[in-house]
């Protein structure tokens, strides 16, 4: 029998190539992983214990911040489920404006991932210019929902707030300037020599290994598996605004950036077409909904990490729902991903951990772990908006 | 092409939900990896399981599995449903079809004390702290410690 | 190759101003429709409570006040708030008056309340 020294290096909680704070413990042999060990668990806060406390109105509000830069689509999906359950109408103009805020959000998140995939290989010019331009979009969220991040933008059979000519005129002009430097980044990813050496044929995916481990959003397409939401199942106005969906064979890393530089690229075209072709009438619902009966409904969207469920149960008794299970993309793409890291050399572990797009926020959040919690659970609720970038 | 509809019919009665194709089908403890099994030779493997949600039906004493599946070739979503008791809460695994499985039996055995059988993962309890090993918080009757 | 053309757009960003907003220096105010601090004007408030029970944080609190007909009347408390304008939706009669304020910052958080409008002149 072999016998096979290993060396065992822990990436901590608090690690300059982590952005996110859970414990990778790799076994290594000379440079190439042996054998990989997960252990999360760090950020922990509650959701689904919380959601059974608190009235259906107050859950809206707890799920938008279950992750702070997918906020909108969290507030979408949960009144999609309870819209499901309680065969509630949305509005035609309400379904429209729902899906410019998501696609403003999509934007933005991309542009940060793409950011922080350069920082990850070395290439912090290229971190700042794409950060200097991502502002813009910011201010066009402030624009239409009244702040930069948060954005408390959805309700329970609608949307708050109404959009006038002259906000989408100012959106537009800013628009043609982030769509210019958009074209410039992807002949920078898809033609620079030293990113092409740190991203192509690395942390490769087979299609029958992603369909196997579950992999969904942006990951998975980068493997050939086209399973985007907005055109599987679609929701609110997606089946009225054109679109393609896009899918990349190469399995590497290099595939998982293009396709997130491609959806950037479409959903400035999706954003034109709502802000041309919006319908007229009414926002929201006349009277704010309280008493839901008994029954499930689910609620499924597409966020910029990949495919969202959310579950909902209730027995009809009570103002709180019964049961709330929330999955998030990111719990499937890291939990089962990083089996990959096996047989890859240390030096390429953060571009390919990078690559899958982690937000570790969403992907915990279960119970409650210590006492502190339940006593000053009102602390936690606005600490909750702080806690992501 | 076929329909989810006509594989899963011998297992129990399927119905739908209001939105369209999305089902639901309710099938005994036994009958799960049957199911599982006709699904994905039927369709060549291009099925996914998308999440597992468990619900504590206290006034019943039964523990209520949710299976959420997506077929990708006819674009159809089926919720497969197992109803077990909660004095004895066995079930097997199905981690040896797809390995994704593993995180989420894992976390639905930290919070309600289910055991899958099968699953061979190192390390329990996966989300929580070790000084939780015996508690599960989602179950109706848990209270907390500053509640005690 | 591109290499070459991003190495002259760092060049040119030497000798250009810093692309950082000097924000205490100058007051630069937050776009149309920022969402600041809200009160009640007390003259349209029918004293329902619905305000107060939709309210996630539990900012709102209903106080009584003897002065103007023995009454209950929302205050807010900006150290609990998030700035969700759900209280400003829930009102059956649209009584909240809403400003582009930023909360200040502050060392005494009990200081920082929003009371109801009850004389014509602070409108």
């Amino acid at each position: 029998m072999s016998q096979v020294r290993t060396v065992e290096i822990p990436i901590g909680p608090q690690h300059p190539a982590l952005h996110e704070p859970l414990q990778l413990k790799l076994k290594v042999d000379g440079e190439v992983v042996v054998d990989v060990f997960l252990v999360p668990g760090f950020n922990h806060r509650g959701v689904e214990w919380l959601a059974e406390r608190r009235s259906f109105i107050h859950c809206l509000y707890m799920c938008s911040r279950v992750c702070g830069i997918c906020n909108t689509i969290h507030g979408t999906t949960y009144a999609l489920a309870v819209e499901d359950l309680a065969k509630i109408e949305v509005p035609p103009r309400a379904k429209w404006l729902r899906v410019l805020v998501n696609e403003l959000e999509r934007i933005h998140s991309h542009m940060i991932i793409l950011a922080i995939i350069a920082e990850l290989i070395g290439f912090d010019t290229l971190f700042m210019l794409l950060m200097r331009d991502r502002e813009r979009v910011m201010y066009l969220k402030e624009l239409v929902t009244g702040n930069r991040v948060l954005a408390d933008y959805i309700a329970i059979g609608g949307v708050k707030r109404d959009i006038n000519q002259e906000k989408a005129d100012i959106i537009k002009k800013h628009l043609n300037y982030i769509e210019e430097r958009m074209k410039y980044y992807k002949k920078v990813f898809a033609e620079d020599p030293i990113v092409r050496r740190r991203l192509v044929d690395v942390g490769k995916i087979p299609y029958s290994r992603a369909i196997d481990l579950c992999l969904v959003g942006p990951t998975a397409r980068g493997s050939g598996i086209s399973c985007d939401i907005r055109k599987l199942d679609p929701y609110d106005a997606y089946d009225e605004v054109p679109f393609n969906e896009i899918v990349y064979k190469e399995c590497d890393s290099w595939a998982r950036v293009m396709v997130r530089v491609d959806e950037t690229l479409e959903s400035i075209n999706m954003v034109r077409y709502v802000l041309d072709h919006l319908p007229s009438g009414p926002i929201g619902p006349k009277v704010i909904p309280r008493r839901f009966p008994a029954g499930e409904g689910i609620g499924r969207s597409e966020a910029p990490r990949g495919e969202l469920l959310y579950h909902i149960i209730h027995d009809g008794k009570g103002m709180n729902p019964y049961r709330l299970k929330i999955r998030t993309p990111s719990f499937t793409n890291i939990h089962n991903g990083i089996k990959i890291l096996v047989g890859q050399h240390i030096a390429d572990v953060p571009a390919i951990f990078g690559s899958y797009d982690p937000c570790i926020s969403c992907s915990e959040r279960v119970t409650v772990v210590d006492v502190k919690t339940e006593r000053t659970y009102t602390m936690r609720l606005k600490d909750l908006s702080k806690m992501k970038r | 092409m076929v329909s989810v509809v006509e594989v899963l019919q011998k297992f129990g009665e399927v119905k739908a939900y209001p939105k369209k194709k999305r089902y639901y089908v309710e099938v005994t403890k036994d009958m799960l990896r049957e199911a599982i099994k006709s699904l994905i030779k039927a369709f060549d493997g291009d099925v996914y399981v998308c999440a597992i949600a468990a619900v504590d039906l206290i006034a019943q004493g039964l523990f209520e599995l949710n299976y959420d599946i997506q077929v990708l070739k006819t674009r159809e979503y089926v919720t497969i449903k197992v109803k077990i008791p909660r004095d004895k809460p066995v079930i097997p695994s199905i981690s040896d079809m797809y390995e994704g499985v593993i995180p989420y039996e894992n976390e639905v055995y930290d919070f309600y004390g289910i055991v899958f059988e099968g699953n061979k993962s190192p390390r329990k309890p996966y989300f929580l702290p070790d000084e939780m090993a015996n508690e599960f918080p989602l179950r109706k009757d848990w209270k907390s410690p500053s509640k005690r | 190759m591109s290499l070459p053309r991003l190495l002259k757009e760092a060049a040119e960003n030497l000798f250009k101003k810093p692309a950082t907003l000097p924000f205490p220096k100058e007051d630069i105010p937050p776009a149309p429709g920022y969402r600041g601090l809200h009160r009640v004007d007390a003259s349209k408030c029918i004293s329902c409570g619905l305000c107060a029970i939709d309210c996630p944080t539990k900012a709102i609190e209903m106080r009584v006040y003897s002065e103007y007909g023995n009454k209950r009347y929302p205050v807010v408390h900006y150290y609990r708030c998030v700035f969700c304008y759900q209280c400003v939706i829930s009102c059956p009669k649209k009584a909240y008056v809403i400003t582009e304020t930023r909360p200040p910052p502050i060392g005494d958080k009990e200081r920082l309340i929003g009371e109801p409008i009850f004389k014509k002149e602070e409108k």
